[in-house]
């Protein structure tokens, strides 16, 4: 990735370049299809896929309330008093 | 959310052929994943590097606002890790590696199933959309019960496109610059972060 941070700078005149955002999604789009065909060919992943439904919304709920106590006290300290 | 819907259209397209068993897995070779991934991230690395304007809005970021980002990530780990306490089937640096993903779903579940296998990419996927929804549903309340700033963390890694505009609508203009400063930061420690996670 690093390598391709370089390689970004380095090629900034050519405009042909400007396109790699589609590129990303296209490869992203790729990758998701291929993790779907793993999750769909394993017979054991499809049937707990409840399961993993359920844990992914508590990961989800974790996320969230820790990232918005920490924003309420960035706000009530840093930003309020403008 | 039409990019959402796609990103959930390929992989639902998968998981069908997969369990149709359309293309045998001899067709395929076998690295492929590995390969593409690493188109991949060649490719991310590339578009960070090209775009003057996200290098420079970096460095001018001044430091209060470097707080935010820092909330979100301290925050969202704290809280994954605590959540991890109580799922036996995962350990709380894998639950971490989920967080880490800060509603990026597309590169952290691929990433995730990568390093863990896809039951744990597949709860990336979902939990990181999750949050990514949430986000988008919730922000006029989030703004209301707790400050401007936290449907700009609650947002993550999406604060600087899919959410920007419902931020910029709740929290006010002023907030905006802060959300795509926010957006950005927390986007480029995704892969470091989920990587870092995983390799315990």
């Amino acid at each position: 990735m690093l390598l391709g941070v370089a390689i970004g700078i380095g090629v900034r005149r050519i405009p042909a370049v400007r396109h790699t955002g589609k590129w990303v999604s296209i490869v992203i789009y790729i990758l998701l299809f291929l993790l779907g065909k793993e999750v769909g060919g394993d017979k054991q992943l499809l049937a707990s896929l409840s399961t993993l439904g359920l844990q992914a919304l508590l990961i989800t709920g974790g996320a969230v309330a820790g990232s918005i106590l920490f924003a309420t006290f960035i706000f009530r300290f840093f930003f309020e008093k403008k | 959310m039409k990019g959402s819907l796609i990103i959930i259209g390929f992989f639902i397209v998968g998981v069908l052929v997969g369990m149709g068993d359309y293309i045998p897995s001899d067709l395929l070779p076998k690295d492929l994943n590995q390969y593409v991934l690493y188109t991949l991230l060649l490719l991310v690395g590339i578009t960070i590097g090209y775009d003057k304007e996200l290098l420079r809005s970096l460095r001018n970021t001044n430091l209060k606002i470097l707080l935010v980002p820092i909330g979100t990530i301290l925050g969202t780990l704290l809280g994954t890790a605590l959540i991890g306490l109580f799922i036996p089937e995962w350990s709380i640096t894998e639950c971490m590696a989920v967080g880490s993903g800060f509603g990026y779903y597309s590169l952290s579940s691929i990433f995730i199933s990568k390093y863990k296998g896809a039951a744990l990419g597949t709860i990336a996927l979902m939990s990181n959309i999750m949050r990514e929804i949430f986000a988008l549903l919730a922000t006029p309340l989030l703004v209301r019960w707790f400050g401007k700033l936290s449907p700009i963390s609650v947002a993550g890694a999406t604060s600087m496109d899919t959410c920007l505009p419902i931020i910029t609508q709740y929290s006010g203009r002023d907030f905006v610059l802060i959300a795509i400063a926010h957006g950005i930061i927390v986007d480029l420690t995704v892969p470091f972060l989920v990587t870092f996670f995983c390799s315990f």
